[in-house]
């Protein structure tokens, strides 16, 4: 005698195991209360509800057999899992099936059903349930799943329950219609492609998760997102427990194909991720970690990563999670053995927001860090070869071998480099070799072979770097110059061409922080007289637009030795002044105070070349008119009194001076002298561009030869 | 009668200027073309392809604003008040670092484009580039995009600074940096994304 229910409603909280429970407690107290009076039993339901899972049209049959067994048919009309996972037509017949007062059972069950997008899905089950509800298994036989197919299982009892499923070739595409209903699939991925093999189990109780354990395999899957796979062959086994925060253990190979993944960090402004090309050996990796259920601290116990003909590393790390990463303690090992592909691979992008954003890497190394407290403690770094060149052209390094290392420790330890060249913008310094010492966070050099920089040499009576690792490390030299060059080193600064050499010393200078401050002063040696440059400052030295501040103090030059070299034609006396509040923005001038003139008190001989009194009209493109035409052509010499320019840059104009003043502009070269010819040469107007007055001596430069 | 008139406006003069505070306040109409001198030359043969800009709007935001009639008071107030209008025209772009990074973004610029018209980068509302669709963008391409954009941005960063810097108000940053944002998009070509200020993306 078939029952009749409209609809069955459910008080919130109540769980379908409960409806099930109660279903089959009615069915079992209508069998005993008739004592087998009837060979079947019937159960129609209108529509079943739970949360957003219904279904329509229930009918469940039992028809019994000899004994306890018996023929149980489930049948339903709809089935709704989720508004967008739905089923129509189910039946499970259960044949061999068996009913006693404490066991339902059904085994080589067959169930059918329809999906919109799936067609007709049928397979083989069992399931046994103890009708008091503390225990029970339903196993789904391997059903076809796409080009694939699947299986899965669910027991339960007092103490929890596990499910697992097996799939094998699961296309990414079937498996997106699958999960994508219930919200798993992340947005913003698309053009899936290829398949997995799920081999996993779950355990847990209630509605917690306990324990996960499985491996997935991928067969050439792509998918573009965030993150993104191209091709992608790969293993994964994982061992997740979640009893207690979250254990983790993970490892497996990327065997072919490439892979982009955003660790999910942001360093700067930019959110870093990892590329990586798969073609000949796998990339094997392996990690063991815990986080706490807060997901605010994590202990890394291990990351392994071999990166064939790349790196292999291993990593452990002690953190606090949170808007900031304090790092509590954390040690690297790390073998680079092509360091060109390690710095693009692993470093590059998490370095997209610095100045060491674009570097070219050859070579080997091999380091061992520890971090404590956030500060480095040790760092044991190892050099083979390397080459290192900034694409933007601050700053190169060639056939660096050797080791650099640091301790935190007042036990000293000694390491030793040497490199084959290496510049710093245009300016080639060459080979080298130090011995160095580090003890308290802090590194000396010991030894030092003095360098060539450009054609002169470089020496080091003391270097050293304090506080290693840390936001204020700070590096300190003290040494002098050889003679370089000027040459050399104003082509090297992309600055007119002077001639001479440059020779001096270099006291109290330091780089921290991005800056470079000279505390004393660079005493030079040029063309016989002194020059001394004050308050030297560059700021952001390696950044995009370095700014350079200084004063320069100019003493008694002699001007046969400075042009006597040089295109500009000769002139003989001395030469004082000074530049003051010299600025260079990208090494450019933006403004100074520059003033040169013969000194008050210079009693050498004053000669001025043809050559030279026709270049100084050159200067500012014609700005400067002399007094040379005429029968004065005839001479090639001439007396002067005083000789002096001025010029204040700023806005891009030179506001020009000499050594007096005329109604029209002002006195570059005075007349005086003791044997005529006597020459006076003036300056009109009072301004002109920077720009035409660098062109105006380029021009001198580029006519004539620089050097006789 | 004349002496008291011209009295009476040397007073109504000394007055006027001894009230008036000057407020060099951010010339937008300079910005503008200053940006769009800049723009363009960043975007280079683009320039062809171009949509007729956005005529450059009249500068509201002036403390002064030309009086209807230039009789003696106004051209005795123009001389003894030099007015930010005359700022207008002469917002300095040519600095060595300003040239730097205009150099420096227009060799990247040709790196860019190509992200630019497939709709992998758009233009924020911040006067930056970003990464709006990864999709559009190989895995092998990925962080060559990262980098060409951290850069771009680094650079653009830098420029605002500058040309603030550069005309003695560091604290025109921010209007730099919006008239850029809207100069940028105004300067593109058809087909380009940029974020509205909302944070909704468009496309050109």
């Amino acid at each position: 005698m078939p029952a009749g229910f409209r609809k069955i409603s459910h008080p919130a909280g109540t769980e379908a195991r409960t409806l099930f429970q109660t279903i089959c407690a009615v069915l079992f107290w209508i069998i005993t209360q008739t004592a087998y009076a009837f060979d079947q039993l019937g159960l129609n339901l209108d529509r079943i509800e739970y949360d957003s899972l219904s279904a329509d049209n229930v009918s469940v049959a039992l028809i019994f057999g000899h004994g306890e067994s018996a023929t149980l048919r489930i049948s339903a009309t709809r089935l709704s899992l989720s508004p967008s996972l739905v089923f129509e037509q189910l039946e499970i017949n259960c044949k061999e099936g068996s009913l006693t007062a404490a066991m339902l059972r059904c085994s080589e069950g067959i169930y059918y059903a329809q999906h919109q997008d799936h067609g007709e899905i049928n397979g083989r089950l069992s399931l046994s349930y103890r009708l008091d509800g503390s225990a029970g298994e339903i196993v789904l036989d391997s059903i076809a799943a796409g080009d694939g197919t699947i299986a899965g299982n669910l027991t339960f009892n007092a103490g929890g329950w596990e499910a697992g499923i097996q799939g094998n070739k699961l296309a990414l595409t079937w498996l997106r219609k699958i999960v994508e209903p219930f919200g798993v699939w992340p947005p913003d991925y698309s053009d899936e492609r290829g398949s997995v093999d799920v081999d996993a189990r779950i355990q847990g109780r209630h509605a917690d998760v306990h324990h996960v354990q499985g491996i997935i395999r991928t067969h050439a899957i792509s998918f573009y997102g965030v993150n993104a796979a191209e091709n992608l062959s790969s293993e994964v086994s994982f061992d997740v427990n979640a009893l207690e925060g979250w254990d983790i253990k993970a490892g497996g190979n990327l065997g072919n194909g490439a892979l982009y993944v955003e660790p999910g960090i942001s360093m700067g402004n930019v959110r870093p991720g990892i590329a990586l090309e798969i073609t000949d050996q796998p990339l094997r990796f392996a990690v063991d970690m815990h986080l706490d259920r807060s997901l605010q601290q994590v202990n890394l116990h291990r990351l392994d990563i071999s990166h064939p003909g790349v790196m292999t590393a291993r990593v452990q790390v002690e953190a606090e999670l949170g808007e900031e990463i304090n790092i509590n303690r954390a040690d690297i090992a790390l073998t680079a053995t092509d360091a060109g592909k390690f710095y693009t691979t692993w470093l590059q992008p998490f370095l997209l927001d610095t100045q060491f954003n674009a570097l070219e890497i050859a070579g080997a190394l091999e380091t061992k860090v520890r971090i404590t407290a956030n500060e480095l403690r040790h760092l044991d770094l190892h050099f083979d070869d390397l080459h290192a060149y900034d694409g933007n052209g601050r700053f190169h390094i060639a056939g660096l071998d050797g080791a650099f290392r640091v301790t935190d420790e007042a036990i000293p330890i000694q390491s030793g480099m040497s490199w084959r060249g290496a510049g710093i913008y245009r300016i080639d310094i060459g080979a080298g070799k130090l011995a160095l010492e580090s003890r308290d966070q802090t590194v000396n050099i010991i030894s030092w072979e003095d360098v060539p920089v450009l054609d002169g040499m470089l020496q080091i009576d003391a270097f050293n770097i304090i506080n290693v690792g840390r936001n204020d490390m700070t590096i300190r030299i003290d040494g002098s110059l050889t003679p370089i060059s000027m040459t050399d080193f104003t082509q090297a600064m992309d600055w007119p061409i002077m001639s001479g050499q440059l020779t001096g010393a270099i006291n109290g200078l330091t780089y921290s922080q991005g800056n470079l401050v000279v505390d004393g002063q660079i005493n030079l040696g040029l063309f016989d007289g002194n020059v001394v440059v004050r308050n030297l400052r560059i700021e952001d030295l390696f950044g995009l637009a370095p700014a350079l501040y200084a004063d320069i103090d100019i003493d008694k030059l002699d001007l046969e030795l400075l042009t006597g070299h040089f295109s500009f034609g000769k002139i003989q006396g001395l030469i004082s002044g000074g530049v003051n509040k010299l600025e260079l923005k990208a090494w450019q001038p933006v403004y100074f105070e520059a003033a040169l003139a013969t000194p008050e008190d210079d009693q050498t001989r004053h000669r001025i070349s043809q050559q030279a009194v026709d270049n100084l009209g050159y200067i500012g493109g014609g700005a400067v008119s002399a007094l040379s035409s005429g029968f004065l052509r005839i001479f090639k010499e001439y007396s002067y009194g005083r000789l002096g320019i001025s010029c204040r840059l700023y806005n891009g104009s030179c506001e020009m001076g000499g050594v007096g003043d005329t109604p029209e502009g002002f006195i570059i070269v005075s007349r005086g002298g003791l044997l005529p010819p006597w020459i006076e040469v003036k300056g009109t107007g009072h301004s002109i561009t920077w720009v035409a007055l660098v062109e105006g001596l380029k021009t001198i430069s580029s006519n004539r030869p620089e050097f006789k | 009668m004349t002496y008291t008139r011209e009295f009476r406006l040397l007073v109504l003069l000394v007055f006027v200027t001894g009230c008036i505070t000057v407020n060099v306040y951010f010339p937008a109409a300079a910005a503008e073309q200053a940006a769009d001198r800049i723009i363009k030359e960043v975007y280079g043969d683009k320039l062809e392809k171009m949509q007729p800009d956005t005529p450059a709007q009249p500068d509201d935001q002036s403390s002064y604003e030309k009086l209807p009639e230039q009789g003696v008071a106004t051209r005795l107030l123009e001389f003894l008040v030099p007015s930010a209008y005359a700022q207008e025209a002469n917002m300095d772009i040519s600095t060595p670092a300003i040239n730097k990074f205009k150099a420096s973004m227009t060799q990247r610029h040709n790196q860019l484009q190509p992200f630019y018209d497939n709709g992998a980068i758009g233009m924020d509302s911040k006067g930056l580039i970003t990464l709006r669709d990864p999709k559009a963008v190989s895995i092998k391409d990925r962080n060559t995009v990262n980098q060409l954009v951290a850069a771009e941005n680094q650079d653009r960063n830098a420029l605002y600074a500058e040309i603030a810097s550069a005309n003695g108000h560091p604290e025109w940053e921010s209007d730099i940096r919006n008239t850029f944002a809207r100069r940028w998009i105004a300067n593109a070509p058809g087909g380009w994304f940029f974020q509205d200020t909302s944070g909704s993306w468009k496309q050109k």
